[in-house]
């Protein structure tokens, strides 16, 4: 393959026809030769092996220009895949810094580089824009993550305090609740003895009544009793009026017995003169001395009698006028009961109203303890659900605090 | 080789801006293509640079810790961007900026390497000579050369550390023409 083929030279006229033959189909065999290897080397670059070349090329002119060429086609595509394949495995690693280096491209494949370094310079802003957003992402979770932290810490102090808060309160509402149930017998017992109070009150209250009744019919007996023995007194006086003109009456009757008695011992007298004649007369005179005697005697017994009835018609006027006396004072003392119940049926009354009173207050106090107790309840509910949520809070602030953990793991993994 | 015998000249020569020298290599370094820019900058033949290791144009400038970076780079599948000067048949010398790959089979195997290289900017080149100077000066002072270059490597080391970024992202940076 050392044959150079050469051009004729001009006027080699004497040269054989044979010659000439045997020149062209050298000439032909080394055309054939190169257009064989060129073809192979261009069907190799066809696929995708751009390592082939062609060597030893020791043809000149257009066949010589052509295998040239083919090789420069070859370098050049080579050279600008290989600096493409190299810039675009930097910027895979993110390094941006390389660049298809423009000197030596032309055309298409200059137009290319260009390209490609103008998409890795945007790269390289995304790639800054990313690695800020990445700063800025670990810088939120890292904060995300002290916040949360935070909170799960004070939630779950929070959830225990809670807990803690909530025991002593059912303690609290237990204690309650029994305080209650004794205030509530306490204000039952207070009610029955303010009842009692009422109905004795009441009793009193009707007695008093009574007695102020009786006070009243006594004082009104008093009264009859005044008027009465001022009648009585009035009747003394009159009996004393007439058993003093019944002794005057008598004194009277005595001095006609005296004159009886003197005229009957004249007609004796004068009987017995008379003698015979005389002695019916004397017997009558006998009689009338006799009856003389007899009214002095029973006119004796009248005074006598009626002195008595005058001594006890002096004593039973002083009897009556003492009697009077005493009403009078039985009534001023009957008045006074009188004030004094009446007093105390005001002060009956007032218990009674103080007693209601005490009553209508124990009864809001029953329905105060009833609400205490049932607040006491409600409470012991809603403690025993505070406590559960408590307990719950603490479970979700772990898993809270975990499913943290894995976000911001993830989060930092990507 | 002939590489022994070169004499440095201390000319430099260049390249167009739109040109790109492409060279392919077996694993062991061995050249097995060269591209028309290539031959024509570096002055040699196609058939000279075929079957030759790939240190044919070494310059005896470079330090030996900037190939070890680049091997142990490229040999464990990564790319490589490394200002290097480079020797011509003639003593003559260019900078190129060179990017290294490996070539991979199907199952994913490296097959070679493949270097492109442009024209670098001067700017860029300005900063890499005092560099690779400190570096090259480092390695000649210790008389073993591999305990020289484990220094120079140190020092690299401590240079990137001190601007803060790793050698692709230094080289990078050197870089104008993107």
């Amino acid at each position: 393959m050392t044959l150079t083929t050469k051009q004729t030279p001009s006027g080699a006229g004497s040269k054989s026809l044979a010659a000439r033959v045997q020149e062209l189909e050298a000439r032909l065999k080394n055309y054939d030769h190169w257009i064989a290897q060129a073809t192979e080397v261009c069907n190799r670059a066809a696929h995708g092996d751009l390592e082939a070349r062609l060597l030893h090329v020791d043809v000149d002119g257009d066949l010589g220009d052509l295998m040239f060429g083919i090789n420069g086609l070859l370098d050049y595509t080579d050279a600008f895949v290989r600096e493409a394949k190299a810039v675009l495995g930097f910027t895979a690693q993110g390094k941006f810094f390389r660049r298809v280096i423009l000197r030596g491209m032309v055309g298409t494949f200059k137009h290319a580089a260009q390209i490609i370094n103008e998409s890795t310079t945007e790269m390289k802003h995304s790639a800054a824009e990313l690695s800020q957003a990445e700063s800025r992402r670990l810088d939120i979770a890292d904060q995300f993550e002290a916040t949360v932290k935070e909170i799960a810490t004070s939630v779950a102090a929070a959830a225990n305090e809670i807990h803690n808060t909530s025991e002593q309160l059912a303690l609290v509402a237990q204690q309650t609740a029994s305080q209650a149930d004794n205030a509530s017998r306490s204000a039952d017992r207070t009610s029955a003895i303010v009842i009692q109070v009422d109905e004795s009150s009441q009793q009193l209250t009707e007695s008093i009544g009574q007695v102020k009744e009786q006070v009243a019919e006594a004082n009104e007996i008093v009264q009859r009793a005044v008027i009465e023995s001022s009648e009585a007194n009035t009747v003394v006086a009159g009996l004393k009026d007439s058993s003093h003109r019944i002794g005057t009456v008598v004194d009277t009757i005595t001095e006609i017995a005296k004159l009886t008695k003197v005229l009957s011992l004249n007609a004796a007298i004068e009987a017995a003169r008379a003698g015979e004649a005389g002695l019916g007369f004397a017997a009558v005179a006998s009689e009338v001395r006799k009856l003389a005697e007899q009214t002095r005697e029973a006119t004796n017994a009248a005074r006598e009698e009626i002195g008595s009835v005058q001594d006890s018609s002096a004593k039973a006027a002083k009897a009556i006028t003492a009697c009077g006396e005493m009403t009078l004072e039985i009534s001023e003392t009957s008045k006074s009961i009188f004030r004094l119940i009446q007093q105390q049926a005001e002060a009956t009354s007032e218990i009674r109203a103080n007693a209601n009173e005490a009553a209508t207050e124990t009864a809001q106090v029953t329905v105060a303890i009833n609400q205490a107790t049932e607040a006491a309840d409600n409470t012991r509910e809603s403690t025993e659900r505070l406590v559960t949520a408590a307990a719950e809070l603490q479970e979700v602030s772990t898993t809270l605090s975990r499913s943290v953990d894995e976000l911001l793991a993830s989060i930092r993994k990507v | 080789m002939i590489k022994k015998n070169v004499r440095l000249t201390g000319h430099e020569r260049t390249f167009g801006e739109d040109e790109i020298i492409v060279s392919k290599t077996d694993p062991k370094g061995i050249i097995t293509y060269a591209n028309q820019t290539f031959i024509h900058v570096a002055g040699y033949t196609e058939e000279e640079l075929l079957g030759a290791p790939h240190n044919i144009i070494r310059h005896p400038d470079m330090p030996h810790c900037v190939f070890k970076l680049l091997w142990d780079n490229i040999s464990a599948g990564n790319e490589v961007f490394a200002f290097v000067v480079n020797l011509c048949k003639n003593g003559d010398h260019y900078w190129v900026l060179a990017h290294v790959t490996p070539s991979f089979d199907a199952a994913g195997k490296i097959t070679g390497y493949h270097s492109s290289r442009r024209v670098p900017d001067r700017s860029a080149v300005e900063q890499i000579i005092p560099i690779y100077a400190s570096l090259k000066k480092i390695e000649d002072s210790n008389p073993d050369w591999r305990a020289g270059m484990h220094d120079a490597e140190g020092e690299l080391g401590r240079l990137l550390e001190s601007v803060g970024m790793s050698y692709d992202e230094f080289a990078f940076s050197l870089v104008q023409c993107v």
